[in-house]
């Protein structure tokens, strides 16, 4: 960062306020500009999130307990509150280290037990050794900390700042949040990059337009990532470290990988509607990143849930034999666990499972399996172009089994399968397809006469319009875990992109339902036939 | 279901300035033998397979507390250390309430932060039964943040037991196990320090 504010607070916010319209006037080179000092800010991070920097180690210990704690786990933002204000939970109660609070001698015993004011020696103490002013050793439940007296002196110069105004997450000022996108600009996936760009590029003007949030201007940076994992990761740390994004909306997320979402679980960035086919959710999950739609997983649960009570009949028996046909490769993974975990629970026949590698579909033996085999359904778990050579070989030989897949893996190349097998393949899709006029509004957005990829430019159009409302709910005094907080509360929240979510304290996938879409002949070309399906199991 | 009267010793404990009122329980209640799943997935039955004959610590926790949940859990892995040191079989029980979102998976990886291994359990299990045994530990939950910080030690084969509210440290859970186990010497002064 090339600005850093070594003094007090008003100077800072006076300069943001100058900078601010130097920003305006030139909206490509803003860069926010740290309130606290560098110090400040580090004892900060101790503070909210038990980390010292990617280095430094934070030592924690009870009283009378030997052996390290984690220290993510004894954060003192959990205990004295994110704002130092205190907080009482399951009969604790943690006192107020505000200065104010600190700085000043307590008289017994209405609040507790007297004590002197705190020095910032005394601080130390209370902090490494757990005793007070006096002398006294504190409750139990305070740690103590093993930290070098550098660390000490930096969590204590941000003591003095606790609870102000210029205590802010990075990308907040007086009246700009930044936020950020990495997508990939270049590369193989770059027009898909540059439409989801410009959509959120459109969606952010037009909130500004309305005069931004709280009167705080939203600012979009977008890192090139080039569309390879390597690449994203140095674009998200870029987007982190270097212009100290305070949320990310809408990039990017490729199947497998997992440093980028560690470096933000580190840095708690709130991040909004990743773009991935198929989300990959840990238990716990991780609490800053918040996906949109259903994965592979749920939707072949659904579709199996469809197969059973839908399908059956048009297969002539009671008792159908599957046939489980699928590409290897990491998002397949979670398809096919959805799969058999549902064909597990209806208790079906699975007469085939058929694996093959990236361009080794060895049809005709395939379809010739699936013949002898006397194959009632297929659930198929490869691209487009794989699926329509399939079917025409089925079409060849005159098998119609019914063929079961997802949109987001066959895409619109489905369309491609013989016209007498189009009334037996059916298609899980997470979202509803688009209507003609919200295309049409999703390109006057973006500005793009066409979109290559009008799925991911709506999540982004969903993303940028989700955050807006977590800002509103967050209110002025704006936090990171504020939004988190806000997210958490969306019920059924409409994204204005024709989809709406809904979040809380332990779930982070908007929706899990799937459609399920017949293909036709003509325009759309596709049409639901089933209703918005929870595939059994969930909750 | 089997159910088994454990009487509650009524233990007055007045250590320090800020000791909280000991529970002193006028109904003995009972420890419900229901099923419960542990960190790694596996059931048991809480009586007959956790609590009968043995001495236990039980605590109460969920994985998204935020303050009192870490000190409690951290208290108890400091008796767990000990314990271990002084090679004293003492089953750890910390229970969660919040069964329908702490599952084993997720027990697990808290457990894992406090180096729990064999003798602690953290314990989920159907809501109901969860609910039952909390009842019956008279652990009162109606506000998830508000549960109130509690300790119960006991002995299933002399029937001695206690609860420690509040303010709780090491020393004094290893003290109240010590006079319910019947321990000989002093564990607690002759290991800690
Ligand atoms: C697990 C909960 C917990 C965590 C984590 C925690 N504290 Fe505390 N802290 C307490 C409690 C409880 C007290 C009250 C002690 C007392 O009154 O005897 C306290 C007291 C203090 C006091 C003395 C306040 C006074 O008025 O005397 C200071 C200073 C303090 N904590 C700083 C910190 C700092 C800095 C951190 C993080 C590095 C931290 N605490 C982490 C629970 C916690």
């Amino acid at each position: 960062m090339a600005h850093r504010c070594l003094r007090v607070s008003r100077t800072c916010i006076t300069l943001g306020l100058f900078l601010m319209v130097v920003c305006l006037a030139r909206p490509s080179a803003a860069a926010w500009i740290d309130p606290l000092t560098p110090e400040e800010r580090q004892g900060r991070n101790v503070y909210h999130y038990g980390e010292a920097g990617s280095t430094d180690h934070v030592g924690v210990n009870l009283q009378g307990v030997e052996g390290a704690l984690p220290p993510t786990l004894f954060r003192c933002a959990g205990c004295h509150g994110p704002r130092g204000e205190g907080t009482q939970e399951g009969g604790l109660r943690v006192p107020p280290l505000t200065p104010s609070v600190l700085r000043h001698a307590r008289e017994g015993p209405s609040v507790g037990r007297s004590r002197l004011g705190y020095t910032d020696a005394a601080l130390a103490n209370a902090i490494t050794q757990g005793l007070d002013p006096s002398g006294h050793a504190l409750h139990p439940s305070m740690p103590r900390y093993h930290l070098t007296s550098d660390q000490v002196a930096k969590v204590i110069a941000y003591l003095n700042r606790i609870g102000e105004e210029s205590d802010i997450d990075p990308g907040v000022s007086a009246d700009a949040v930044t936020i950020g996108a990495a997508l990939p600009l270049t590369g193989p996936l770059a027009q898909i990059g540059q439409d989801v760009a410009a959509t959120l590029r459109g969606a952010v003007r037009r909130l500004n337009q309305q005069g931004g949030i709280y009167g705080r201007y939203i600012e979009l940076i977008v890192e090139d990532s080039r569309g390879e994992p390597g690449q994203t990761a140095l674009a998200v740390s870029r987007l982190v470290e270097i212009h100290q994004v305070f949320a990310l909306v809408g990039s990017f997320e490729p199947a497998g990988e997992g440093r980028t979402r560690e470096r933000l679980a580190q840095s708690h960035v709130p991040w909004i509607f990743p773009l991935t086919p198929s989300p990959q959710l840990s238990d716990p999950p991780n609490s800053s990143i918040f996906y949109a739609l259903p994965g592979f997983d749920l939707q072949f649960r659904s579709l199996v849930d469809f197969f059973v009570s839908r399908t059956i009949p048009l297969t002539g028996t009671s008792h159908p034999r599957l046939a489980l046909v699928h590409r290897n490769g990491p998002s397949n993974a979670e398809a096919l666990r959805g799969a058999l975990e549902q064909v597990r629970r209806h208790g079906l026949n699975l007469a085939v499972n058929y694996e093959y590698s990236v361009g080794r579909l060895a049809v005709l033996a395939l379809v010739a399996q699936l013949e002898q085999q006397g194959v009632d359904a297929v659930l198929f778990m490869g691209d487009g172009e794989d699926l329509v050579s399939v079917a025409q070989e089925l079409d060849r030989r005159g098998m119609s089994p019914i063929v079961l897949s997802a949109i987001g893996m066959v895409g619109a190349q489905a369309r491609a399968v013989p016209s007498g097998l189009h009334s037996r393949i059916f298609l899980a899709a997470p979202i509803d397809l688009p209507t003609e006029r919200e295309v049409a509004s999703l390109r006057a957005l973006s500005e793009q006469a066409s979109l290559s990829s009008v799925g991911f430019a709506r999540l982004a159009q969903g993303a940028v319009s989700l955050l807006a409302e977590a800002l509103k709910q967050a209110g002025r005094s704006l936090s990171r875990q504020a939004v988190v907080h806000a997210l958490e509360g969306c019920r059924e929240q409409d994204t204005g992109a024709g989809f709406s979510v809904t979040f809380g304290e332990h779930h982070r996938l908007g929706r899990v339902a799937s459609k399920v879409v017949g293909l036709m002949p003509d325009p759309p070309y596709v049409s639901p036939v089933s209703g918005w399906m929870v595939p059994e199991g969930e909750p | 279901m089997m159910f088994r009267c454990v009487p509650f010793a009524m233990i007055v404990w007045l250590c320090s300035a800020h000791a909280a009122p000991a529970w002193s329980g006028v109904t003995p209640p009972s420890v419900p033998d229901v099923e419960v799943i542990d960190q790694d997935g596996l059931a048991h039955r809480f009586y007959g397979d956790l609590v009968k004959g043995n001495t236990v610590v039980i605590n109460f926790i969920y994985t998204t507390c935020q303050s009192s949940c870490p000190a409690a859990t951290g208290l108890l892995s400091g008796v767990y250390h000990r314990l271990r040191a002084a090679e004293r079989s003492v089953t750890l029980l910390s229970v969660t309430i919040d069964p329908v979102h702490d599952r084993a998976a997720r027990l697990k990886a808290y457990a894992a932060q406090f180096g729990a291994g064999k003798g602690w359990y953290f314990l989920t299990g159907a809501s109901a039964d969860v609910a039952r045994l909390l009842a019956a530990l008279q652990v009162s939950v109606s506000n998830k943040a508000d549960h109130p910080a509690i300790v119960v030690i006991g002995n299933d084969a002399t029937g001695t037991w206690t609860r420690l509210y509040g303010e709780v440290s090491v020393p004094m859970v290893m003290d109240s196990l010590e006079a319910a186990a019947g321990w000989p010497a002093p564990i607690s002064s002759s290991v800690s320090q």
